[in-house]
């Protein structure tokens, strides 16, 4: 048994107060560095390319340290690529049109998986080649014709952008990598989705 | 007696409120009460019937039933039948294309798949087009989507073709969905690519097309009337009643009538516009079109002897042969029986060299893509496959004889009219055994694929399917018939 007489060894209130003070400075030297990633982020934009196909949407990216955007550009948004899907690319091959006669449904791949069965970058959806998943656009009132379920409720990894709705929509049954990197993949795009902004387009 | 009766005052409220009660009540007491909304079918009792057979497809559909109040599976799962045969879970999208294929005779089996795997079993007989390569769509066509939030897709029938396309679902929200064709696309071109106008996540997959049948019957009036598709409650429609009309053809997508020496062509439905293919000299024509298996292609014998031939509608005429009696069209073959008697067969390009398969005597040439046939003093002789191949005689003591080699799932048949006016056919090679067909005076038979139209004694008698089936009185009062069909 311990013996009942103990020495002192707690923070003095000076101790507290500095050590409050060493917080306050690394949060704030946080938030500055955070800040200058964002703006500089912001203007390494990897929008549209004129010269590019309508179809079939490269990914163009920038020096670091940058945000890699994949950018519909028929639509006018921008998607922020993380790592585990940087080289997205879209197809409107296969898209059935909205309520403003655009396509309505972005197909998405990656072209690190085009060789095992996600290659759509020509063809759209196929049986051999199954997308990602979609990046699509709807009313906020629109409903699956199938369900019934407001496609904001049935995908709600989206934003509202104006009049429209942005929802990624993964594709089931698609095989072209482990169920593992696929679900992660679906993480990140359903991420990448609910930040889709306005894409600034010339 | 007053005391029975409330008084006056309070009569009216009480009134309302009862009056107010017997609208509630049923509401209340039945929540399950079936009814049909084929705009929001998720609103309706499972089983609930959304659209009856006789309001689509021309009278020939199916009822439509509600899933409910969702697009999953219902416990417990049961399956629908027609006639012994499954046609899949209740009421599912591809339930219906089921019973309706069965319904039909379309189908002969269960036809097993999701809508985004039907593609996978199509059965045998029944041709399939990838979106974006669809060079034909008719009412009764499946069309099947991909994608969606269970990955399993969608199937639908084609209600109609127009410059929207209708469909007809179950188990969807809406009974009736509409699409088009995207821009720069056309069946014409054989790249047809359709738009589901706001189905998001889903693609359009691919078209399974139903067998289709076309048949013409030019009237003694005259006039040339003609009727599509294999169910019955299709009604004739009147092509041309020009009394100087004077031919009528079926084939494929093609109809075309001899009117007053002018030629007229149209494509597509019986009801799309004429195109002048000549204005004047025409005797008579022969077309040839089987919906993208070959090139279409247009012919005409002139009054002054000449047969003329082009390809596709806007094609530029060849003249092909002088001093011709008649003009024969199938497949890559064309065929000349000349003023002379002698037979005359190319098989390829409009300019390619002539095969003289008979030098003279020949009273009737036969053409298909891969036989060809000739009356020679009473005999009908048939070869098959190469040109240079020998001939077989077939039947001694005949008038007429036709062939068939086209259908998709029906063997070769060869035909003959005997003297007597009856008709034999027989099936699948050149020395199968005869069946008679007909017993009776036959003016005019003509083959194609499953199907045997016969004219006799102006009545106009067709069977589709098997040598054995029975006859179905089209039409009365004819002196012509035609008729064409895929299997």
């Amino acid at each position: 048994m311990k013996g009942t007489a103990s020495k002192q060894t707690g923070f003095s209130i000076v101790e507290g107060v500095l050590a409050i003070l060493v917080v306050l400075a690394l949060g704030a030297t946080s938030f500055a560095v955070y800040q200058r990633i964002k703006s500089s982020s912001t203007t390494t934009d990897a929008a549209s390319n004129p010269n590019q196909s309508t179809n079939q949407q490269p990914v163009t990216t920038a020096p670091a340290p940058t945000v890699t955007y994949l950018t519909i550009k028929e639509w006018s948004v921008k998607l922020p690529l993380s790592d585990s899907i940087k080289d997205a690319y879209y197809t409107f091959e296969g898209s059935n049109s909205g309520s403003d006669g655009l396509p309505n449904t972005a197909w998405l791949g990656l072209t690190s998986l085009n060789c095992t069965g996600c290659n759509i970058s020509t063809t759209g959806p196929t049986d051999t080649n199954k997308p990602i998943g979609s990046i699509f656009r709807v009313l906020p009132t629109d409903r699956d014709p199938v369900t019934g379920s407001l496609y904001t409720q049935q995908y709600p990894n989206g934003v509202t952008i104006g009049s429209y709705y942005y929802g990624y929509a993964p594709w089931e049954n698609k095989s072209c990598a482990s169920a593992t990197t696929l679900q992660s993949i679906d993480t990140a795009f359903s991420a990448a989705a609910k930040s889709t902004a306005t894409a600034t387009t010339n | 007696m007053q005391k029975y009766f409330l008084q006056t005052s309070h009569r009216l409220p009480v009134l309302l409120i009862a009056l107010a009660a017997a609208l509630v009540i049923p509401f209340i007491s039945l929540p399950e009460i079936a009814r049909a909304d084929i705009n929001n079918t998720r609103a309706d009792a499972f089983g609930t019937d959304e659209l009856a057979g006789a309001s689509w497809l021309d009278g020939a559909g199916v009822v439509i039933k509600s899933n409910g109040s969702s697009a999953g599976d219902h416990s417990p799962i049961t399956n629908n039948s027609v006639n012994g045969i499954n046609s899949g879970e209740e009421w599912q999208c591809v339930e219906m294309v089921n019973r309706l294929y069965l319904t039909q005779g379309w189908t002969t089996a269960n036809w097993s798949g999701d809508g985004n795997t039907l593609i996978n079993n199509v059965p045998s007989g029944l041709t399939a087009q990838t979106d974006g390569s669809i060079s034909y769509l008719h009412p009764g066509d499946v069309l099947t989507l991909d994608g969606g939030p269970a990955g399993t897709g969608h199937a639908g029938i084609i209600n109609s073709v127009g410059s929207t396309i209708q469909i007809v679902n179950q188990n969807t929200v809406a009974v009736y969905s509409s699409a088009s064709l995207q821009s720069g696309t056309s069946f014409g071109a054989g790249n047809a690519d359709i738009d589901m106008s706001g189905w998001a996540t889903y693609t359009v997959q691919t078209v399974v097309h139903a067998p289709q049948v076309r048949l013409g019957a030019l009237t003694t009036t005259p006039s040339y009337l003609a009727k599509q598709n294999s169910y019955d409650n299709n009604p004739w429609v009147t092509i041309n009643n020009d009394s100087t009309v004077t031919q009528g053809i079926q084939s494929g997508s093609l109809t075309a009538v001899v009117n007053n020496g002018a030629l007229w062509v149209k494509q597509g439905s019986l009801s799309s516009s004429w195109v002048t293919e000549m204005n004047s000299g025409v005797a008579k024509a022969a077309i040839f079109d089987n919906y993208g298996t070959n090139t279409m292609r247009i012919g005409y014998l002139s009054t002054s002897g000449s047969f003329f031939v082009k390809e596709g509608i806007s094609g530029t005429w060849t003249d092909e042969y002088d001093g011709v009696s008649a003009g024969y069209l199938a497949g890559s073959r064309i065929g000349v029986l000349t003023s002379s008697g002698a037979f005359l067969v190319k098989d390829g390009t409009l300019g390619a060299s002539w095969t003289t398969l008979y030098t003279s005597g020949v009273s009737q040439g036969v053409v298909s893509s891969n036989l060809v046939g000739m009356m020679l003093s009473g005999s009908f002789y048939v070869k098959q496959g190469s040109l240079s191949n020998p001939w077989t005689d077939e039947y001694d003591g005949a008038v007429t004889g036709q062939l068939s080699d086209l259908g998709y799932i029906t063997p070769i048949r060869i035909g003959v009219i005997d003297n007597l006016g009856n008709l034999y056919v027989k099936e699948g090679s050149l020395t199968a055994t005869w069946t008679t067909i007909y017993n009776g005076v036959v003016s005019q038979a003509v083959l194609s694929g499953n199907l045997i139209g016969v004219q006799t004694g102006g009545t106009y008698l067709v069977k589709q399917g098997s040598l054995g089936a029975s006859w179905v009185t089209e039409n009365t009062g004819i002196n012509n018939i035609t008729l064409w069909t895929p299997n």
